[in-house]
């Protein structure tokens, strides 16, 4: 039996929409760009070895809410691409024919340490409440969330964040400044609002995470046992 | 960038270029020997190196270069006179032009940035290139920049009128904000781009509507070349970028 000692990625997309049986919700036809240049730059340094959960009518929410599958068990990050959007406060990540929401459901105890989400409105924080959701459960192994606080560009150039994010990640800078540089040295107009969300035991811990840890030290955090504490980086 | 409205765009272009004539575009180059003779002293990595900044990463195809400064990740980059002021001799060494150093955007903490405009022809450099972004670490600042050499300026055949159409582009929905610039594009450092030309940029955003139970919101971003360049195609600088209406529908 092959085991990995590799941490492993696991990726997924949509390009295009039957959401609710609608067909003309906006293509996304690059949203597959960012996790794969992600991958790829990630596999070519030795960061990660990746698994593809699928794309567009391949990914259902069923394998990854515990309905069916739970694909993001067994893996120590994910990357997801397709339309987002908050509802109630709560983010959803609309795929081919469906809609996930993470915060509730498939990011559990056997889940990735980092989730990052490639699509529009990860929070709004300019809503008190906009921790609530991640709040209300703990996901003991679950520390760092990646996404955006704003509206998400989804383009050929701008894909690009995901390779840069992984070779910024491979040079050893801390994850959530990986990230939002990823995608500000990649934004064309100047309107993306990139956000990392730590969760930790402690407002310290999570400051901590949030501004020293890079991608080996979060992938050896231990998980987190009760009052967990959220704080966001802009 | 300036906001729009919807049936506004017709008239903006025409506003930005009733009053000039068109632009040149430049050839870029990242050549030791085409910098030498230009008396520059090299690369951006070498300007970095004599000037004893560590150089994580040189990429030899866009000339951009990745670099740390250390300082504490509470204060501003701009606040440490010394560097600010240095990086911008830096940048000017690379690339005669007018540097600025950026206010961060509302609601951004961790990133700070340089920006440029050509003097001489009085327009910004947009797109994700043409300048220096600094995001703060815990002990450093971790710098990647991205400006590349000018070389020999291409004049135009004249301006070329975008096809934008922002009323095709925001599909059924009224309500959408519409931004619009003109300046030249430079790409980022993980692009090859031969080419710094004038463009249109164009963004439409919807942002969802909370009462309409199946709205989602969505950014689109057009580029599209300003000038007509003779033997060229419109996509010459603008490869990754440049997505004729109707690839997305």
């Amino acid at each position: 039996m092959y085991v990995s000692l590799m941490p492993i990625a696991h990726l997924a997309w949509a390009t295009f929409f039957r959401w609710r049986g609608m067909t003309w919700l906006p293509r996304l036809a690059y949203a597959y760009r960012a996790p794969m240049l992600f991958a790829g730059e990630g596999v070519r340094r030795g960061l990660f070895s990746g698994t593809v959960g699928g794309a567009d009518e391949q990914v259902l929410a069923a394998d990854y809410d515990g309905r069916g599958d739970r694909n993001a068990d067994g893996t120590d990050m994910i990357y997801m691409a397709g339309h987002g959007r908050l509802r109630s406060g709560e983010f959803e990540l609309l795929l081919h024919s469906d809609e996930w929401r993470p915060a509730s459901s498939g990011l559990d105890a056997g889940g990735p340490k980092i989730a990052i989400f490639d699509a529009c409105d990860l929070v709004d924080l300019q809503d008190p409440r906009w921790s609530d959701p991640w709040r209300a459960q703990i996901r003991p192994n679950l520390r760092m969330l990646l996404g955006f606080n704003s509206l998400a560009t989804v383009k050929k150039g701008a894909a690009l964040r995901g390779e840069e994010f992984a070779s910024r990640l491979s040079r050893g800078e801390p994850v959530a400044g990986a990230w939002i540089g990823a995608v500000k040295q990649h934004d064309a107009h100047g309107r993306e609002r990139p956000v990392a969300i730590g969760f930790g035991s402690s407002v310290a811990d999570a400051d901590r995470l949030l501004e020293n840890a890079t991608f080996a030290d979060v992938l050896a955090m231990p998980p987190l046992e009760s009052d967990v504490v959220v704080r966001e980086r802009v | 960038m300036d906001e729009l409205e919807i049936g506004q765009v017709e008239e903006w272009t025409h506003e930005r270029v009733s009053s000039r004539s068109a632009p040149p575009a430049y050839e870029l180059t990242g050549s030791r020997s085409q910098l030498r003779e230009m008396g520059r002293v090299g690369p951006a990595a070498d300007v970095l190196r004599e000037s004893g900044l560590e150089v994580l990463e040189f990429d030899e195809r866009s000339g951009a270069a990745s670099f740390t400064i250390p300082g504490e990740s509470s204060r501003m980059f701009a606040e440490y006179g010394g560097y600010g002021d240095r990086l911008l001799w830096i940048c000017e060494e690379i690339d005669a032009r007018e540097y600025y150093w950026t206010e961060p955007s509302e609601g951004e903490s961790s990133v700070s940035a340089i920006r440029s405009g050509l003097r001489e022809d009085d327009l910004p450099v947009i797109g994700p290139g043409g300048g220096v972004l600094l995001t703060s670490g815990a002990d450093r600042f971790y710098c990647d920049l991205t400006i590349r050499s000018r070389f020999e300026p291409r004049f135009p055949e004249g301006w070329r009128q975008p096809l934008f159409d922002p009323r095709v582009w925001a599909l059924e929905e009224i309500d959408v904000r519409v931004f619009g610039s003109l300046g030249y594009f430079e790409a980022s450092g993980r692009e090859v781009q031969e080419l710094l030309r004038p463009v249109f940029m164009f963004v439409i955003e919807h942002e969802a509507d909370l009462e309409r139970e199946s709205d989602v919101g969505w950014r689109r971003l057009i580029v599209e070349p300003a000038t007509e360049l003779a033997d060229l195609p419109p996509t010459a600088g603008i490869e990754q970028w440049y997505e004729p209406e109707g690839e997305l529908r």
